[in-house]
């Protein structure tokens, strides 16, 4: 398992995915997100999400949005963490993987 | 009639989500992970009590556990226990949520409100909805009704929160008509009865004096179509099958006709000014419509074939059916004037009951295989066929509003004496998960889901 494996799973741990809203299999939402050093979450913000406009795509990013911040604090890797402050760490969500194998 | 005044404050989680896309994107300097995997698990959410004074303290308990049950019932949150929660209901009516202790019991998204009785006896009530790790309110609204409506503003309530996290409209404040069944297997007592999609304020519309079929609510929600069999002469054993229009409301019952041979499953346009049912007549079962306000019948279907179940698409231009005209029961679409027939379902097993989608993106159907039932639901060209459950016997899907969950019964097998086998309701997710029985008196069958009431 690498370091970033560790924040990857710890997120995925808290993110909700409704399998059956419409057109979730077609969203992505990159989120920048402000850390400290001890992992601890200060901020998210939405930079750039792909898929319909409307309720489900905003539902779908505000879900990741909100299972960054329950995520936290996220398992900062020791060697690595400097690069990922200051609103340098991306986390990208898409779900068409997981539901693509269910369809 | 409920008053819903503007939304209180909402800050909503996505300000800044517009003006940040024209951002460049992920430079060489930062750190990105894919997140490709979640949870398909319901959203821990906390449901208050609902603050308020002297008798309404009882009422602001009531509310919240109705709220809670629909968003249950949903499959897509989980209630967090009562006795886990930090905040006093009056506290959370006094100030802002302490997030960090809601956070503490993992409540994702929290809901509270106050109830209180006006001096002209009407009832305020107030909700919100926060998001508790953003510590954001993502929701805020007040109504004022009838005190003897709380449990409707309950629902109304529901359907916000659900509309706001799932992003698709709600379906709690809606009812459900259904055919309710008691008596031995031949002696059968056939009853129309009405609830509330949560089982509440249960009710019969007929007396149990005839058999009564294939109950559907109209655009409005207020009215019902359905089919009886009924006594016209002298003979009691000649029956004829009539169609009736019944407003919920004011109970009164109007023939739309008596129609010879066989009659089956009369069903509303999305207009709600016609009505469309198969009727049997010389040997050839077709599709006719008739004008609720000219009584004007027009043939929309003439096959030589057994052509059943028509159900309109929510824009009203096209209209799925059944019929056996390519050697066995398969589904069949067709414009509303009839034209441009195609076959839509070619898998094994025979199809029937097709209904189409609120949404229009699915049509449900019911399709009878090697012996066992299933209910499914596919494309309207035909694809991405997906059975969601089987049994012994399951008929008759009917569709929430949202389109997003199916009502239908389920049965098992019955003796020889047509005892046992008792049909309940049931309704169950799109994806096929979250089956759970309808709860309801005695037996049921034939369920038919309002649109959202008004």
């Amino acid at each position: 398992m690498t370091e970033m494996d560790a924040i990857r799973q710890r997120v995925s741990q808290f993110w909700n995915i409704d399998p059956g809203a419409r057109g979730v299999e077609t969203f992505a939402v990159e989120l920048r997100v402000w850390v400290d050093r001890d992992g601890t979450v200060r901020d998210v913000r939405v930079v750039n999400v792909q898929g319909e406009a409307g309720g489900f795509r905003d539902a779908f990013a505000d879900g990741a949005r909100r299972a960054v911040l329950r995520a936290s604090p996220l398992p900062m890797p020791v060697d690595k963490s400097s690069q990922m402050l200051d609103g340098n760490l991306i986390l990208a969500f898409n779900a068409r993987e997981m539901l693509g194998a269910r369809r | 009639m409920i008053h819903d005044s503007f939304p209180l404050k909402r800050r909503a989680l996505l300000a800044g989500a517009a003006a940040s896309l024209a951002l460049p994107s992920v430079a060489q300097s930062q750190v990105r992970i894919d997140i490709t995997r979640g949870r398909v698990d319901p959203l821990p959410t906390a449901v208050s009590p609902f603050h308020g004074e002297g008798r309404d303290t009882a009422t602001g308990a009531e509310i919240a556990k109705v709220i809670s049950n629909n968003l249950e019932r949903s499959g897509l949150f989980r209630p967090i226990d009562s006795r886990a929660f930090t905040n006093t209901p009056a506290q959370l009516a006094a100030a802002a949520p302490q997030f960090t202790t809601w956070r503490q019991i993992n409540a994702a998204v929290l809901i509270h409100g106050t109830v209180a009785t006006l001096p002209d006896g009407r009832l305020r009530v107030e909700f919100r909805l926060w998001d508790v790790f953003g510590e954001a309110q993502m929701e805020g609204r007040v109504y004022t009704t009838a005190a003897s409506n709380w449990r409707r503003i309950a629902h109304i309530v529901s359907d916000q929160v659900y509309k706001r996290v799932t992003g698709e409209d709600g379906y709690f404040d809606t009812r459900i008509v259904y055919v309710s069944e008691s008596g031995p297997g031949q002696r059968r007592i056939k009853r129309l009865a009405l609830m509330d999609q949560d089982g509440a304020n249960h009710r019969f519309l007929t007396d149990g004096r005839e058999l009564v079929l294939t109950p559907r609510f109209s655009p409005t929600a207020q009215e019902i179509t359905y089919l009886a069999y009924v006594q016209t002469g002298n003979n009691p054993n000649l029956l004829r099958p009539r169609v009736y229009l019944l407003n919920i409301d004011t109970g009164q019952r109007e023939v739309v006709g008596d129609f010879p041979g066989m009659t089956f499953a009369p069903r509303f346009s999305p207009d709600g000014n016609r009505v469309i049912m198969s009727m049997a007549q010389s040997g050839t079962t077709d599709v006719y419509t008739m004008d609720l306000r000219t009584r004007q019948q027009a043939r929309i279907t003439n096959h030589n074939s057994i052509n059943t179940s028509p159900s309109y698409s929510p824009d009203g231009r096209q209209i799925v059916f059944n019929s056996d005209r390519g050697g066995s029961q398969q589904i069949y679409t067709m414009s509303a004037s009839g034209d441009n027939v195609q076959r839509i379902s070619f898998a094994r097993g025979l199809y029937g009951t097709p209904v189409w989608s609120p949404r229009g993106d699915l049509i449900a159907f019911t399709k009878q295989t090697e012996g066992e039932f299933f209910i499914g639901v596919m494309r309207p060209d035909g694809s991405g066929e997906r059975l969601l459950t089987r049994a012994f016997l399951v008929e008759a899907p009917t569709w929430a509003p949202n389109g997003r969950v199916l009502m239908y019964f389920r049965q098992g097998a019955s003796d020889s004496r047509g005892n046992g086998g008792n049909p309940r309701l049931y309704s169950i997710d799109l994806t096929g998960y979250n089956e759970r029985e309808i709860l309801t008196p005695a037996d049921g069958s034939d369920p038919a889901w309002s649109p959202l009431l008004p």
